[in-house]
């Protein structure tokens, strides 16, 4: 991530850090490396968790400028908080990644962050009627339309929404996809992840698939590195997950 | 510790045309922004490329061949301008046969790599060119020389490149294991450059591989209807 300003007009500069987010049966796992550098050359932050939490169970990463992350997040997190005390609720994902979006979009001229939002909310209420009676969907396209999927307990039908992880990059677009990733080092593992990302993953497989992208991006990227922090939100609960640099999966030219 | 250089996006980006009534691309230079990738194992090399060559946004040609013979048992990858590429890959095809009689022996692959790195260091302001050498001789066996834009020549065991290759870093990392057999190589060649072409607009069309060994170059186009298929997201 970079602290120096840079000119606001110049886009598609490439950020320094690999932020990553992927769902599984069950929970989202939403993770970051923990490199602040200015301009590439010198590492400000050896230790930056990018990873920030704007409610009880929703988290964004960040990328891009340091500074206007923060700000954008700051702003986020009142926006939400008031959102919930309105609705007596707790704010659903898409409403997160949808106040994140608004933010970034009307102030695209000024700011260079990008972010995923990830977390786990359930919508109160019986709804009869239309719903999908498997358990996690997939797909892009249902993820953005906030679907509704029933668990058949006995008679009862429980509707909850599954979990889902939204992308909000530079610019303000708002797309919803079942894993995603971010960041200058998310070049390096866009094959890796086509790859190896598969739906209804296991919980322990999720966070290796997680921890193995993120060890393989800060490898080849100068500008990601140091720990990897993880995030795993389940229904029960947010459980934090740190993996220090010399716990890393080492791969063969290591 | 292996260094890889990256290879830089395709370039020839003139962004203002003559005039409006021309389209941009008929004065943008031929670019093989592409992806290209080798692999040596115990007995030879594989090596494996796209098919795409590009104009701007057009595509001249989608059924390219990049893998270029220089000679019977040794092969370039090429991407970069195409011109440059084409120019270079002539110009040793003839060094390297020339010498090849002198020494009445069939050449070894580093004599064919340090001839691109000489072409490629001695003229780098002009050249865009970023070439992996690939093939079998008697001395060494299968060997992959990485001759990257500037004209850097190193050895490495498994080689990415073009523009496509950022997309694949992670997925050869996590993949490459060291003696591997040749389809085991086929195989990840296949799939490492089918995951290029879904995310690089540069790349794409069919996937051309082919293997080196002492017993000969066998050659294979996989369709892209039969490419192994990754997109659940």
């Amino acid at each position: 991530m970079e602290k120096r300003s840079v000119d606001s007009r110049v886009r598609g500069v490439s950020t320094g850090t690999t932020i990553l987010a992927a769902t599984f049966d069950g929970g989202v796992v939403i993770g970051s490396d923990s490199r602040a550098s200015i301009g590439g050359e010198y590492v400000s932050s050896k230790t930056i968790n990018k990873v920030v939490q704007v409610h009880d169970q929703i988290f964004c990463c960040m990328a891009g400028s340091l500074a206007d992350a923060q700000a954008v997040t700051k702003a986020a997190k009142f926006h939400l908080s008031f959102h919930s005390v309105q609705m007596e609720t707790p704010p659903l994902v898409i409403a997160a990644a949808s106040v994140l979006q608004e933010l970034c979009y009307n102030n695209k001229e000024e700011l260079q962050a990008g972010f995923i939002t990830a977390g786990w909310d359930r919508k109160k209420g019986p709804q009869v009627g239309a719903g999908r009676g498997d358990s996690h969907t997939g797909s892009r396209d249902t993820a953005v339309q906030s679907n509704s999927t029933y668990w058949r307990v006995a008679a009862v039908l429980i509707p909850c929404v599954p979990p889902q992880v939204y992308v909000v990059p530079l610019g303000g677009m708002l797309v919803g996809q079942p894993v995603t990733i971010g960041g200058s080092g998310s070049t390096y593992i866009y094959g890796y992840v086509d790859a190896k990302y598969k739906p209804n993953m296991s919980r322990e497989e999720c966070l290796q698939f997680a921890t193995n992208a993120l060890a393989l991006a800060m490898g080849r990227d100068n500008v990601s590195g140091g720990v990897a922090h993880l995030v795993v939100i389940t229904e029960t609960g947010v459980e934090h997950v740190v993996v220090p640099g010399n716990k890393l999966p080492k791969f063969h030219n290591e | 510790k292996m260094a890889a250089a990256t290879m830089s996006p395709y370039f020839g980006q003139q962004m203002s045309s003559k005039n409006d009534l021309v389209p941009a691309w008929t004065s943008q230079e031929v670019s093989t922004g592409t992806t290209i990738m080798a692999l040596e194992y115990d007995g030879g090399v594989v090596i494996g490329a796209d098919s795409r060559t590009t104009t701007g946004a057009y595509i001249a040609n989608r059924v390219t061949d990049k893998l270029t013979p220089i000679h019977d048992r040794i092969f370039c990858c090429r991407s970069g301008s195409a011109a440059d590429t084409q120019a270079i890959a002539d110009v040793v095809t003839y060094q390297l046969g020339f010498h090849s009689i002198e020494l009445d022996e069939p050449p070894l692959v580093e004599t064919a790599a340090n001839l691109f790195r000489a072409s490629c260091y001695r003229y780098r302001e002009e050249l865009t060119a970023g070439i992996l050498v690939a093939g079998w001789d008697r001395r060494k066996g299968g060997q992959v020389y990485c001759v990257p834009i500037g004209g850097m020549l190193v050895r490495q065991p498994v080689s990415v490149g073009g523009s496509g290759s950022s997309y694949i870093y992670g997925f050869m990392d996590s993949n490459y294991k060291p003696n591997m057999t040749k389809d085991q190589c086929l195989e990840l060649t296949a799939a490492a450059v089918s995951l290029a072409m879904e995310r690089d607009g540069s790349s794409g069309g069919v996937v051309r591989l082919a293997s080196i060994s002492k017993d000969g170059v066998e050659r294979r186009v996989i369709l892209g209807n039969q490419l192994p298929k990754y997109s659940t997201h």
